[in-house]
């Protein structure tokens, strides 16, 4: 009980913090704020997909998916934002469903491949079909949120905005992994047979994942598309899917806060070497490499890593 | 009538026949021996009953309907709840948490229900469900353990606790008394024998055969591929066409 209202406490005062950030922060600070708010929440749906074992590289064009389906909507058929929203989720959830038939009849390494064959296609034909997706300079000059006579335009409302979304969706993203669902994906992971002989259709799971996990990120593409005003096919290539990548691993994808974590720490960083251009994949590259050395099991690992340490050195194995 | 029927059953691998048109039958609250030398098929049985795999010809009746053919998650929610060779198991997890997982068929729900909790007392009830599973097994004092850490026969009451929250009609044994010391495999054969006496009918698939004769009510004698014989535990011993073929021709007692 304790641990859990200390849990409640952290969370309401970063919660606290990011309400009065933004207004000590410049202008450009203010849109990486709010990329990275963004992010938080794709990485946390990509780890919804992962929870069963199948690792996809399709998860950055389910965003482009989500971005695409808002933009559009609002742009051509005069959508409002809070209609084309959920809808840019339920698109990309169900672009994952219809995929899942052909990419479910493998896993493993043969589903990341697949996935990121099938995400390739979509993301060509953004390239290729000028009409309606606008080819490779994709849509541009899509109209911003407005409630109640709010315009979301600038960065301080739209961060306000964002950080309401995102929260609400890390809380059901949270509460479905704790649940007996969650439970369940974790049984499809690890023990894939044990799972189907007491009656879990491991299909069906992989499938839920992929769906739910692809809706949530639907919903990160939108919320990305309207801050920036466009949309093109490059910001969803797989340049971006090894960013997600990257962050789950240097996290760590053991704990739910540990792929969040991993967004944030990682994104300070490369925000701080931004003046160094050209080095800055190479840092990026340095750092995944140094964490899969030194702290295999991710950022997540580090408090009880260092917990043991000041205990004094504890053999590994040790039992409670 | 049998609980299980085993009608005709042939099982072609490329130009092998790993089962060449097997025929027997389980009857209610038995405790059914397959036995046999290594690559008799008796696996390969295991995996067509349970759903892993579908037979070349025959069919599979439980209960007077069929289920040749059907995904494994289907025959397990029909009763049917097979174990693995080995220890298989959530080997992550603690005990609680794999037991819990068994009781997936009665405690299943969908993302919305989870979200708003109304599945509650659904979650209640196989919570306790699981909790009867793991002290009929005698693991309570081990439910918040790690699997893995287990030692091996309570890995092994583990693994039958897990198929037991599944609410079995049908329990098929792979194995479970594999590299056990006797008296791991005494507490096990009385654990056996217990699951049965709860009304549950057992298949079994055993090398050890202390405790096939002293389990099984009935035999079928299984050497490639075919059913070589049936019967009671005594008339199987005594089958010479088993001595031979099972025991390599040398005197047994």
């Amino acid at each position: 009980m304790l641990a859990k209202h200390r849990t409640l406490m952290t969370i309401v005062l970063i919660l606290a913090g990011l309400l009065i950030l933004p207004h000590y922060l410049k202008y450009h600070q203010q849109d990486f704020l709010i990329f990275l708010v963004v992010n938080v929440l794709v990485v946390a749906s990509y780890r919804l997909v992962t929870l069963t074992g199948e690792w996809s590289l399709i998860h950055a064009v389910m965003m482009g998916i989500g971005a695409y389906t808002s933009g559009m909507l609002t742009k051509f058929l005069d959508f409002s934002f809070w209609i084309s929203l959920p809808l840019a989720g339920v698109v990309a959830g169900l672009t994952a469903a219809l995929l899942s038939f052909p990419l479910f009849r493998t896993t493993q390494f043969y589903f990341l491949i697949g996935s990121f064959a099938a995400g390739e296609a979509i993301r060509l034909s953004w390239i290729h079909f000028i009409r309606p997706f606008g080819g490779t300079s994709g849509i541009s000059a899509l109209p911003s949120p407005e409630l109640l006579g709010i315009d979301f335009l600038e960065p301080i409302p739209y961060f306000y905005l964002t950080l309401a979304i995102v929260t609400a969706c890390l809380v059901i993203l949270y509460r479905i992994e704790k649940s007996r669902i969650g439970l369940t994906l974790h049984a499809v992971h690890w023990q894939a047979p044990l799972a189907e002989s007491v009656g879990i259709n491991t299909w069906n799971y992989r499938t839920l994942a992929f769906t739910t996990g692809s809706m949530f990120v639907g919903i990160a593409g939108a919320l990305k598309v309207h801050y920036i005003g466009t949309v093109t096919p490059n910001q969803y290539g797989i340049g971006f899917m090894v960013f997600i990548l990257i962050w789950l691993i240097v996290g760590g994808y053991k704990t739910f806060y540990g792929a969040i974590l991993g967004v944030i720490i990682l994104s300070i960083l490369d925000e701080m070497f931004r003046e160094l251009e050209v080095i800055r994949p190479a840092v990026y590259g340095a750092v995944l490499i140094l964490f899969i050395l030194y702290l295999p099991d991710g950022l997540e690992s580090l408090p009880q890593k260092i917990a043991s340490r000041i205990k004094g050195a504890s053999p590994k194995g040790s039992h409670s | 009538m049998s609980m299980l029927q085993v009608k005709n059953v042939s099982k072609q691998f490329g130009g092998l026949a790993a089962l060449d048109n097997v025929n027997f039958s389980v009857e209610k609250e038995h405790i059914h021996g397959l036995i046999g030398p290594n690559g008799a098929g008796k696996s390969t049985m295991f995996k067509i009953i349970s759903g892993f795999s579908s037979p070349t010809a025959g069919s599979i009746i439980f209960n007077d309907s069929s289920i040749t053919g059907l995904k494994s998650s289907r025959i397990a929610e029909a009763g049917i709840i097979r174990t693995f060779q080995q220890t298989t198991l959530f080997h992550e997890m603690t005990v609680f948490e794999n037991v819990l997982i068994g009781t997936h068929n009665s405690s299943r729900t969908n993302i919305l229900s989870a979200l708003i909790g109304s599945d509650r007392k659904r979650q209640q009830s196989a919570k306790n469900h699981a909790m009867e599973a793991i002290r009929f097994m005698g693991l309570e004092d081990r439910m918040h353990q790690i699997a893995s850490e287990l030692p091996l026969g309570s890995k092994r009451a583990l693994v039958i606790a897990v198929a037991l929250s599944a609410k079995p009609r049908l329990l098929l044994l792979d194995e479970p008394f594999a590299g056990m010391n006797p008296e791991e495999t005494n507490t096990m054969m009385a654990l056996t024998e217990k699951v049965r006496q709860s009304g549950i009918t057992i298949i079994l698939v055993e090398h050890d055969m202390k405790a096939v004769m002293g389990l099984c009510d009935r035999l079928t004698v299984l050497n490639f591929g075919k059913v070589l014989a049936q019967g009671t535990p005594k008339e199987v011993r005594n089958n010479p066409e088993v001595i031979n073929a099972y025991l390599g021709g040398g005197k047994s007692t």
